[in-house]
């Protein structure tokens, strides 16, 4: 998921940058006293999930967790999945400084559209919020490869040909996130509601 | 507590990771040990998987000119011989690889790495023979009565036992080379991870100071 330096042109970098830039003033401002800790904590997830591996598929992926950062935070992950991706730049070298705007949009987008998507679904108990958190955890991975694939294919081979590729390599990533997000959210359902914002 | 909860929710997920600690994301890694006169490249992603059909392409460094291009096996290896012009001029190699998927990563190869051993591969292409026929050639040496013969014989023989050695230590060290070469990777470590952590921590802090702030 990490996009590497000198892959991608400037013009999309600028792009990446500039939603990176809008997405961490709004969550920031939408951001108050009481999620902070939460925010937080997430974010340190997100951090250290990049380092559990999924031996499957023809490459190799790792979890990313962005549905559930959706989920979770709404707009707030934009400057929590920022904040991770550029300390695992440093301190893991994966992606790179000057693709950190890229990669924040293409990580952190998917996930504010799955929290807008699912929210209404999330409100209700049972099935249908578990079918919510699954559709969360597979839609998320879903659209991070397809706009990793767009932006690869203004510089790289064909759209066509990269998202194939890309989306291929995920495929089994998509399953496995859905049903990770999907037992975290109905964990969190039962010990501690208010964190998913369903008391009112 | 209200994030207790979270917390225990959190724990487990990192122990799950600490244990699963040689696995790491997704990056592309690469790197090339030269192997008597033939540079070998192997590409893997992090995970230690082969990296298939990914372009490399090598080019030297002094004029940026690109000297081959090629792609992967399915073991996510790329041999190639020794440009002759990156031999004649001696040039610093990179050899840098796109899997097609976004990543990208280079080696660099320096002149003095690959040449040193090349040029006595070099020399060994005259005398093929040398292996077998060196112990009779020895004992010749060692059994030849007229003195002549036996110096120049004893000339040959150490020419040609540095060539054996030459060879033989190209061919037991290209492994470590290879280990060598595949260990200069920086992997994630514990420290690393739990800074990282501390970082968040501390920014959660600030955040959650001047938030409380805006709050009085």
């Amino acid at each position: 998921m990490h996009i590497s330096e000198g892959v991608l042109s400037p013009s999309i970098l600028i792009a990446g940058g500039a939603i990176t830039c809008a997405g961490t003033a709004i969550g920031l401002k939408k951001l108050n006293y009481d999620k902070v800790m939460g925010v937080s904590l997430l974010t340190s997830t997100f951090f250290v999930a990049s380092l559990i591996h999924v031996p499957l598929g023809p490459g190799s992926v790792h979890l990313v967790l962005g549905g559930l950062m959706g989920i979770l935070l709404g707009w707030s992950c934009f400057p929590a999945i920022l904040v991770a991706l550029f300390l695992q730049t440093i301190f893991f070298q994966y992606g790179g400084l000057v693709v950190l705007g890229a990669n924040t949009t293409i990580m952190a987008l998917p996930a504010v559209i799955c929290f807008y998507l699912f929210r209404t679904w999330f409100k209700e108990n049972g099935r249908k919020r578990q079918v919510a958190a699954f559709s969360c955890g597979f839609l998320s991975i879903f659209l991070s490869s397809l706009l990793m694939a767009l932006a690869l294919s203004f510089t790289d081979k064909g759209f066509l040909q990269a998202s194939q590729l890309i989306i291929a390599a995920h495929l089994p990533l998509m399953f496995i996130e859905g049903i990770i997000t999907m037992f975290t959210v109905s964990f969190l359902a039962k010990v501690q509601p208010e964190f998913l914002q369903i008391k009112e | 507590m209200r994030y207790t909860i979270l917390l225990q929710l959190t724990l487990p997920l990192l122990l799950i990771v600490l244990s699963s600690l040689p696995g790491h994301a997704h990056k592309v890694r690469i790197f090339a040990w030269e192997e008597s006169g033939i540079i070998n490249t192997e590409v893997k992603f992090s995970g230690g998987r082969p990296a298939k059909n990914a372009q490399i392409s090598v080019t030297s460094i002094r004029d940026m000119k690109e000297l081959l291009t090629g792609i992967t096996d399915s073991n996510g290896m790329f041999s190639f011989p020794i440009p002759d012009t990156a031999k004649k001029n001696h040039y610093n190699l990179e050899i840098s690889v796109n899997s097609g998927d976004g990543h990208k990563n280079s080696w660099l190869l320096n002149a003095a790495d690959y040449l040193k051993i090349t040029e006595n591969t070099h020399q060994q292409q005259p005398a093929p023979s040398s292996p077998p026929s060196s112990p009779t050639s020895l004992q010749a040496a060692q059994q030849a009565p007229p003195e002549q013969q036996k110096s120049t014989l004893v000339v040959v023989d150490q020419e040609q036992l540095s060539q054996i050695i030459e060879s033989a230590l190209d061919k037991k060290l290209g492994p470590i080379k290879r280990s060598l070469a595949e260990q200069q990777e920086k992997k994630p470590s514990l420290q690393d991870i739990f800074g990282g952590i501390g970082y968040i921590l501390g920014l959660a802090g600030i955040a959650a100071y001047f938030k409380s702030q805006k709050k009085r």
